[in-house]
């Protein structure tokens, strides 16, 4: 007997109307569930690989060691052998380029870099001694009267393409005054940083303490030995041509005037009417200072002192005319009408220990710490 | 009526789901990035720091006299030490408060030849306020003794280098 046929029912398309099943809608939308959360998972992996802030930190610190253990270091000869001159007296002495001839020629292209340490001619000398006239000098790194502008620095100590900003601060530790920072005023935002700590070497001095002398007739010599100065301890010594020197005359008769100071070796010349050069200076009166080789009598008392400027002994006498085993310096004292005072005058030596206490007293300043801080942004 | 034909789909949909997540967190937790929260410029700053420090009081200030860091071993000065440390690791421009701690110990050399060493200064008040967790940075310098007379472990008599070992950190 033919009966009713069941109708086979297919899984899939159940009904002939063309849709989805719901299972596999059900199915699909958690597969892309799942995957649309593992898709945004992987947005997290280049977070935190821009690393600007980490590169301040390492430009501040490769700048803390150009300043702190670097002599820096200039081209100091100009022209070809055998015709060649020297701008400098040695290639550390990028502070003391001759500036009469050479400065405003050489100085931007010789320089490589500046740094602010003393040179280890020995190794004797210890790192992180860092010598005054390469901060406080005439052309020194902190001079406040800038005579560099801030893109100099940048190419002298900072060396980068990147356009970024820096404050150099010295900050001295034994009460002396510290100089004015170097560069644009710190910013609110982090800055790259690195703090080091230093010593300053200060500059030597000879206190003449009793001028009187029999038969003088106002003749006073002082004489830079070189070679008893060489055996100083190289971290203490005196450089005569790379730090200033001064000598401290007390001349307490009134009345009394500089006539003529010469500078002898032995063959004797004026100093130079512009600097780098030999000035007399005065302690109560910190305003005043005049070139000895103006050719007049400049008056002088018991706080009068010379300034013999770093770069005076090495333009005159090094390398230019060879070396040298002293310099004297001759000064001739007068009173105001022209009579030589008889028992004023002596002969002293520029070196390490009183050979005569009473007579003259040698100042040899200890390293003083300082604390040196770079910020780069 | 409800069928049971098609929950294997929705079982294979949800562990096909449970799968993919999974993996993809393995895999994205592996990976290391480096935040700014990482401390390893604050140590090299800490640790030039410490070292500037103790290599300037090893340099004498004039000719004729020992380095400062000799004469406060030597004295066994600890508070000398101590404030001179200090002064020089905290000192700054801006006058901002830098409070750093340490710790310092000496190391010497025994006559049996073993090394051995003693407690020689801290920045005071440690008894009871340390929390042991605190983020070290360490530097050392040897220290050239010649004058054992002052120094209370006995060290040998004889001229001798010994350890100075800083912990330093901030507070």
């Amino acid at each position: 007997m033919i009966g009713n046929k069941p109708v086979q029912r297919n899984p899939v398309l159940s009904d002939e109307s063309g849709q989805l099943s719901l299972d596999f809608m059900v199915g699909l939308s958690i597969f892309m569930i799942a995957f649309i959360i593992a898709a945004t998972m992987t947005s997290g992996l280049l977070i935190g690989l821009e690393s600007r802030d980490i590169d301040y930190d390492a430009v501040a610190y490769r700048t803390g060691v150009i300043l702190a253990e670097d002599p820096g270091e200039i081209e100091e000869t100009v022209g070809v052998y055998p015709a060649y001159a020297y701008i400098a007296p040695d290639r550390y002495a990028w502070d003391l380029i001759y500036t009469i001839d050479y400065w405003n020629q050489f100085h931007d292209s010789n320089i490589f870099r500046m740094g602010l340490m003393m040179p280890r001619y020995y190794y004797d000398v210890p790192p992180r001694v860092l010598m005054f006239n390469k901060i406080w000098g005439k052309f020194g790194f902190f001079e406040p009267e800038n005579q560099y502008p801030l893109d100099y620095y940048k190419d002298k100590i900072i060396f980068s393409d990147y356009p970024y900003q820096f404050n150099i601060s010295l900050t001295m530790l034994d009460g002396s005054p510290s100089p004015q920072p170097v560069g644009s005023p710190i910013p609110d935002t982090s800055t790259g940083y690195i703090r080091r700590v230093v010593l300053v070497k200060n500059s030597t001095r000879l206190i003449i303490k009793n001028t009187s002398s029999e038969n003088a007739s106002g003749v006073l010599t002082v004489t830079y030995n070189y070679r008893n100065i060489s055996e100083g301890d190289p971290a203490y010594m005196i450089y005569p041509s790379l730090e200033t020197t001064i000598i401290a005359l007390n001349i307490s008769e009134p009345d009394i005037f500089l006539h003529s100071l010469q500078v002898c070796s032995p063959t004797c010349e004026d100093p130079e009417q512009v600097s780098p050069t030999i000035w007399l200076k005065n302690y109560a009166d910190p305003g005043y200072s005049e070139i000895t080789g103006l050719g007049v009598g400049l008056p002088v008392n018991n706080s009068t002192y010379l300034e013999v400027e770093p770069g005076y002994f090495s333009r005159r006498y090094f390398p230019n005319l060879g070396p040298v085993d002293q310099l004297t310096i001759r000064m001739q004292f007068l009173y105001s009408n022209g009579t030589p005072p008889q028992n004023l005058g002596g002969s002293h030596d520029y070196y390490y220990r009183d050979l005569l206490p009473n007579i003259a007293e040698f100042e040899n300043p200890p390293l003083a710490p300082a604390i040196l801080e770079v910020r780069v942004w | 009526m409800v069928e049971n034909d098609a929950i294997l789909y929705t079982i294979e949909g949800i562990a096909a789901g449970i799968l993919v997540i999974t993996t993809a967190y393995l895999i994205i937790s592996t990976t290391t990035i480096y935040t700014p929260g990482d401390t390893h410029i604050s140590d090299m700053q800490m640790e030039q720091l410490g070292y500037d420090v103790l290599a300037v009081m090893d340099i004498p200030r004039t000719d004729v006299e020992n380095s400062p860091l000799e004469t406060y071993v030597q004295a066994d000065n600890t508070t000398g030490f101590r404030e001179d440390f200090l002064r020089l690791a905290t000192a700054n421009a801006q006058n901002w408060d830098e409070d750093i701690k340490f710790n310092a110990v000496i190391y010497y050399r025994k006559p049996d030849g073993t090394i051995d060493y003693y407690p020689f200064s801290d920045s005071g008040n440690m008894t009871g306020n340390l929390t042991g967790s605190e983020h070290l940075v360490k530097v050392t310098r040897r220290v050239f003794v010649t004058d054992t007379t002052n120094i209370s472990p006995p060290l040998q008599v004889r001229n001798q280098s010994v350890l100075l070992e800083v912990l330093m950190w901030r507070d």
